[in-house]
Formats: C-alpha cells, sequence, structure tokens
C-alpha cells in the first residue's frame, strides 16, 4: 500500500501563557489518502479548526503550538519547516478555504488580480497568461461570464460567488490537497448544495484529497469517505462513513446524531446531551465526555482512554468498548 | 385565503402585512431612488398554543416578518391582530402595555443581553418598567430560571460568564418574563452548537406546552422548523409561496421552490449521496429591488412555463389545510 498523502501523528497543540499551558488538542492522528474526502466533525472548542491550522502551518504562534507530533506531508514534516517552504506550500500542494471569503480577500483588488497573484506567487508565468488562467479557473467553478467577473471587486458578488472565487484560488496551482474549514456555514442550503456539488466535482477531476471541517452532520454523512469525529481536542472516533453512521461506537457520537432533528421521521423530544462541551483548559479527568455521558462508569474518570478498534478502519475511544465483556454490565 | 384549517382559536392574525423599506441616494436631499418590497403582502395565522414555522433564505424577508408583529419597525400597510385586538398601529402606553403579550427572543444573545447588568436585572427589567416590586421581583426572577433551566445561584452572574447556550436561557427567560401569549423566536437556536441547541429546542417546547404559548418560529434550518412547528409557511422574495400543515408540507412539497429547498438539506445517514438525486437549484436569489415579474421564482424554476413570468400565482388550495403559489398547482 501506498504512503498516505498526509499523516498527522500524535499531534499537541497547546496555547502556553507566562503561568500556564492550555491544551487545545492531545494525541490527535489520522492519515488521509490521495484523492480521499475526510469529514472532521466537532462542535466549538473540538479542536477541529486547531488540526486544520496546524496542517498548514498556520497556528498563531508563539502562543499556540504544536507541542508535540508530526504532520507528515507527501513525507515532509510541516511543523519544522522553515516559513519559506512553508509559503510555497500553503496554495501549492495545499490549498485552503475558510467559512467567511470576505475576510479572506482583498477588498480593493480585483479578484482576478488577486488570483493571478497567486499562480504567479507559485509559478513563472507571465501576467497575460496568469489572467487567462484566472479566468479559466473562474469558469471551472462554475462563475458565469468569468471574463467580466475577473473584473469585480469582492463586495460586487454574492457570498457563494465569494466562495467560489475562493476555491478557484485554492485549486489555481493543483494542490494534492484541499482544506475546506467551513466553508458552507454562512452559506443558505441551495448555495451550500452547489457549493458543495463543486468540491466533490474538483476532487474527481482532479484527484486531490480534500479534508471538510464541519459541524454538520448531513454534510458529512453525504459527502465524506470517511469521518473524524472530535471531542473537547480528541478524536473520539473516526471510521468509513457508512459505519459511522450505521454503528455509532461512541456515546457522544450517539448524542450528536440524536441532537439532530431528522426530516423524514417524527421525534416528539430530542435526547440532548446534557451540559455543555468543556472549555479548553477545563477538560475533566479521564474520558472529557464523561460528565455529560449516560453510560459513564467510576472507571471513566481514572483511565486516560484511547482510540479501540471497534471493527476494520473504524475505532473509538471508549472505556466500554475496550472491555466487551462487560460493556453491557449495570 | 391560506387559513381554512383552525381547530384553536387563533391567538394572532396578520392581513396582507407589506413593508417596503425605501433606498435613499445621497447625503443632503435622501432621495428615494427606489423600494425593497421585504415583506409583499402575506397573510397568516397562529392559533393559540402552536407554532408557526417560517422558513426561507437570508433576504426573504422572515425576520423582518417577525421584526413587524412585535411592532419594532412599522407596517406600509396590512394590519396584525393579536387575540382579536388591532395592533397594527398601536403607540407610546397603548403599545407599551399589549406588548407584555408580545415578546421576541434573538437569535444572538450575546449582542442582546445588556454585558453590564447581571442576569437578574435583565430578567427583572421586564417588570421592574412595568412597576412591579423589588420583593416580587425577585421571586419571579428566581421562578423564571427555575423554569428555563438555570440555577438561583446563576442570578448574580453576568451574560460573558455564560456559554451560548446558557445565556440563550437567560434571553427566554427575559422573553417570558411578562407572561406573554406569543413569542417571536427568531433563529433562537442557529448560533448553537448542535447538542446545546437540541437541549433548547426541548426546552422551547416544554415552555410551550406548560405555559400555553403560541410561537413565530423563524429559521433557515429546515430540520429544526419541522421539529418545534405544526404549521409552515415558506417564504420567497417578500411572499408566501407555500404554507400549511408540516407533516404534508415535508412529505410533498407542492412548490418546486419548497421541493429544492428540502431536496438541498444533506441529511444524517444518506451515506455516500454525493447530491445524487438532489435537486441542485441553477443561480442565486434575485435582486430584491428588482425581482422578476410574475412569478418571483420562475428565473430558478425547473418547470417555468411562459405563463410564468407574466402572470403571479397567488395561493392556491393544494389539499386541506395546505396551499401553494403556483400555476402548477389546481
Amino acid at each position: 500500500m501506498s504512503s498516505p498523502l498526509l499523516s498527522v501523528e500524535g499531534l499537541r497543540v497547546a496555547a502556553r501563557t507566562r503561568r500556564r499551558e492550555n491544551l487545545l488538542i492531545e494525541d490527535v492522528s489520522f492519515d488521509v489518502r490521495e484523492g480521499e474526502f475526510l469529514g472532521i466533525v466537532g462542535e466549538s472548542g473540538s479542536g477541529k479548526s486547531m488540526t486544520a491550522l496546524s496542517i498548514m502551518g498556520l497556528l498563531p504562534g508563539p502562543v499556540v503550538q504544536a507541542t508535540a507530533g508530526r504532520v507528515l506531508l507527501q513525507g515532509r514534516d510541516v511543523l519544522k519547516m522553515p516559513d519559506g517552504d512553508l509559503r510555497r506550500l500553503r496554495g501549492g500542494a495545499i490549498g485552503m478555504i475558510f467559512q467567511d471569503p470576505m475576510t479572506s480577500l482583498n477588498p480593493v483588488q480585483t479578484i482576478g488580480r488577486q488570483i493571478v497573484e497567486v499562480v504567479r506567487l507559485h509559478e513563472e508565468i507571465s501576467r497575460p497568461a496568469a489572467w487567462e488562467r484566472a479566468v479559466e479557473l473562474l469558469r471551472e467553478v462554475n462563475i458565469p461570464a468569468p471574463e467580466e467577473r475577473a473584473q469585480a471587486y469582492p463586495h460586487q458578488l454574492s457570498g457563494g460567488m465569494r466562495q467560489r472565487v475562493m476555491i478557484a484560488m485554492a485549486i489555481a496551482c493543483r494542490p494534492r490537497l484541499l482544506i475546506a474549514d467551513e466553508p458552507t456555514t454562512a452559506l443558505d442550503v441551495t448555495i451550500q448544495a452547489q457549493i458543495l456539488e463543486l468540491l466533490d466535482r474538483l476532487r474527481r477531476e482532479r484527484g486531490m484529497a480534500v479534508v471538510l471541517i464541519t459541524h454538520d452532520l448531513g454534510v458529512v454523512s453525504e459527502y465524506a469517505d470517511r469521518v473524524l469525529v472530535m471531542y473537547s481536542g480528541r478524536v473520539v472516533e473516526t471510521a468509513p462513513v457508512a459505519d459511522l453512521f450505521a454503528a455509532p461506537s461512541h456515546p457522544y457520537t450517539r448524542g450528536l446524531l440524536n441532537s439532530v432533528p431528522p426530516l423524514s421521521e417524527e421525534v416528539e423530544e430530542l435526547r440532548a446531551i446534557e451540559g455543555q462541551p468543556p472549555t479548553p483548559g477545563a477538560w475533566p479527568a479521564g474520558c472529557r465526555f464523561r460528565p455529560r455521558c449516560d453510560e459513564s462508569r467510576p472507571a471513566c474518570a481514572r483511565w486516560d482512554v484511547r482510540l479501540v478498534s471497534v471493527d476494520p478502519g473504524h475505532s473509538a475511544a471508549c472505556l466500554l468498548l475496550d472491555d466487551k465483556e462487560n460493556a453491557h454490565a449495570p | 385565503m391560506p387559513h381554512d384549517l383552525a381547530p384553536a382559536p387563533e391567538i394572532l392574525r396578520v392581513e396582507n402585512l407589506t413593508k417596503h423599506f425605501p433606498i435613499r441616494r445621497g447625503a443632503v436631499l435622501q432621495r428615494v431612488t427606489g423600494t425593497v418590497k421585504a415583506v409583499d403582502g402575506v397573510s397568516f395565522s397562529v392559533p393559540a398554543g402552536r407554532t408557526l414555522g417560517l422558513v426561507g433564505e437570508s433576504g426573504c424577508g422572515k425576520s423582518t416578518i417577525g421584526r413587524l408583529l412585535v411592532r419594532l419597525i412599522d407596517v406600509t400597510s396590512g394590519s396584525i391582530h393579536l387575540d382579536g385586538a388591532d395592533i397594527t398601529h398601536l403607540k407610546g402606553e397603548e403599545l407599551f402595555r399589549r406588548r407584555q403579550d408580545l415578546q421576541f427572543v434573538f437569535q444572538d444573545p450575546m449582542s442582546s443581553l445588556n454585558p453590564r447588568m447581571r442576569v437578574e436585572d435583565i430578567v427583572a427589567e421586564p417588570l421592574l418598567v412595568r412597576g412591579t416590586d423589588g420583593v416580587a421581583c425577585r421571586t419571579r426572577v428566581a421562578e423564571l430560571l427555575d423554569l428555563v433551566g438555570l440555577s438561583r445561584g446563576h442570578a448574580r452572574r453576568f451574560p460573558h460568564e455564560f456559554s451560548g447556550g446558557q445565556r440563550q436561557r437567560i434571553g427566554i427567560a427575559r422573553a417570558l418574563a411578562t407572561n406573554p401569549r406569543f413569542i417571536v423566536c427568531d433563529e433562537a437556536v442557529s448560533a448553537l452548537d448542535v447538542s446545546v441547541q437540541a437541549q433548547i429546542l426541548n426546552l422551547l417546547k416544554r415552555l410551550q406546552v406548560d405555559l400555553g404559548l403560541s410561537y413565530l418560529f423563524v429559521a433557515h434550518d429546515l430540520s429544526v422548523v419541522k421539529h418545534v412547528s405544526q404549521e409552515v409557511a415558506v417564504m420567497y422574495l417578500g411572499r408566501i409561496i407555500e404554507i400549511g400543515d408540516r407533516r404534508r408540507i415535508y412529505a410533498s412539497p407542492a412548490h418546486p421552490y419548497t421541493q429544492a429547498l428540502l431536496s438541498a438539506v444533506p441529511r444524517v445517514g444518506a451515506v455516500s449521496r454525493k447530491g445524487a438525486g438532489r435537486q441542485v437549484l441553477a443561480g442565486e436569489l434575485p435582486d430584491p429591488i428588482n425581482p422578476p415579474g410574475g412569478c418571483a421564482f420562475h428565473t430558478r424554476c425547473a418547470h417555468a412555463m411562459p405563463r410564468c413570468s407574466v402572470e403571479r400565482p397567488e395561493l392556491e388550495h393544494v389539499s386541506k389545510g395546505h396551499h401553494a403559489a403556483c400555476h402548477l398547482v389546481g
């Protein structure tokens, strides 16, 4: 089997102040294969965005830093790369898009010029040729009348169009990996459908891997090949998408699935998870989901739970799985 | 008329509600150069103790309706009746007294709760301005905090000390302070994490049963609206294009826009559907200053006929208690 495109191993990220160190993510490991669609789900504070930022070498240092682990992209550790290499990497081998395109785009430059800038930063290419490329990219992301739209400023475009521009920019240099952090959260549902279709089409056509970070289980369910569920800075479950939804193994994953009002059946009352997700730095000892878990046992507070294999490719970090004999004991 | 089912007596009736916002140009003269018909001839009623869900994409006018109902903004034309009394043009003292029955829960509790007031003062404010004395206020505040699932110990704290879900509980407690009969919830759970959102939805439903409240539930999330509402109205560019019993609308939507909207929602459990069988709507919401003639949806509709661009369809009977504004219906 060929080595994965991206391999995150034992990643640990902490925010350091003079007095203390707050862990933001801990012991996060996963692989992304070429052309794979990986979904990372979690609620606010689960560390999903921090994971994305680590992959791109964009952690807001010096306060927030990766303090352990490796992020290997095509065999090279991103965490140890010098700044120059990182800049070539971002927009080169890794493309990225964020939730709010308006804050990522320069408001006083035409979108065409901004794409030209990206292309020329990574390739030796003349301005006119780069402009041609920009128009071509805008066409590829389904922007109508791309020649004219290239002359437009970001404020002249709708939210959905701006996100398309961001995607055009992200794929300009044929990246092997596209990281999308909540790309459709600010968009209406019909526009969200268009953007997701676009991402999946580009993935297929270009053989590019996509890491989609979202809080929306529906999006993950429909598009991802594999899912990573994060809670309080840790991966609590990972599985091929069909397995995750057919047999969720972590109580948190089950709680999350029960929290979403279903569109096709009738549910009188939602089985909500009690309490709030803990804030980073205030994590309980042992299993971090324990205070909200209705299946927790005293042992859950004592043990640091590791991912346990449930099925091939499917693992979850729950003590109840560790000892199957006792799993159903009172 | 879109309301031939009214088993319970109606608490709110809105007829031909219209709100036009003028667009002004120039710093001094402020010439009116156009109007946005944010709400354009909307009629509906809400039976006592029930919920009408109002869905649509951004800019369709759903929030404007909420704000018109509680008279935060003035209507251009049409009427609002609360419990049989015309409140459309109430002013000053009279409006103040009527607002006791009519409260509002906002989307973002952080910007709708005064950061410098303690929780008890926030919740007590609607009582104090109505002349309730201090002791009675304190008892009532304790009662309200209890009702929304906060502890009495929370009363002396400030909003920033709470999580998003708890803040929304404070907002709900404040809305309940005056014993209202009708509450407008404008995207009340949109900013919350899934697990917390489920808690608030359960709370709102429980309060409805216990206190006999009626809601207008404005939201863009179709599964949330389905969960809380008995009746649903779908809006497009300022008009209701479909309204009726929730089950009918979700099981057999009659309007092509409602069909597309429902089909665009990514479904949990629809594993690796990758948009298969989905109607992806082409294009985006037209310019509301210059909406298309005839049926406003004809520019994006897969079933558009020549008639659709000329003649505007009115709400027609589909089945009992189910109406849609489409030439294909009826």
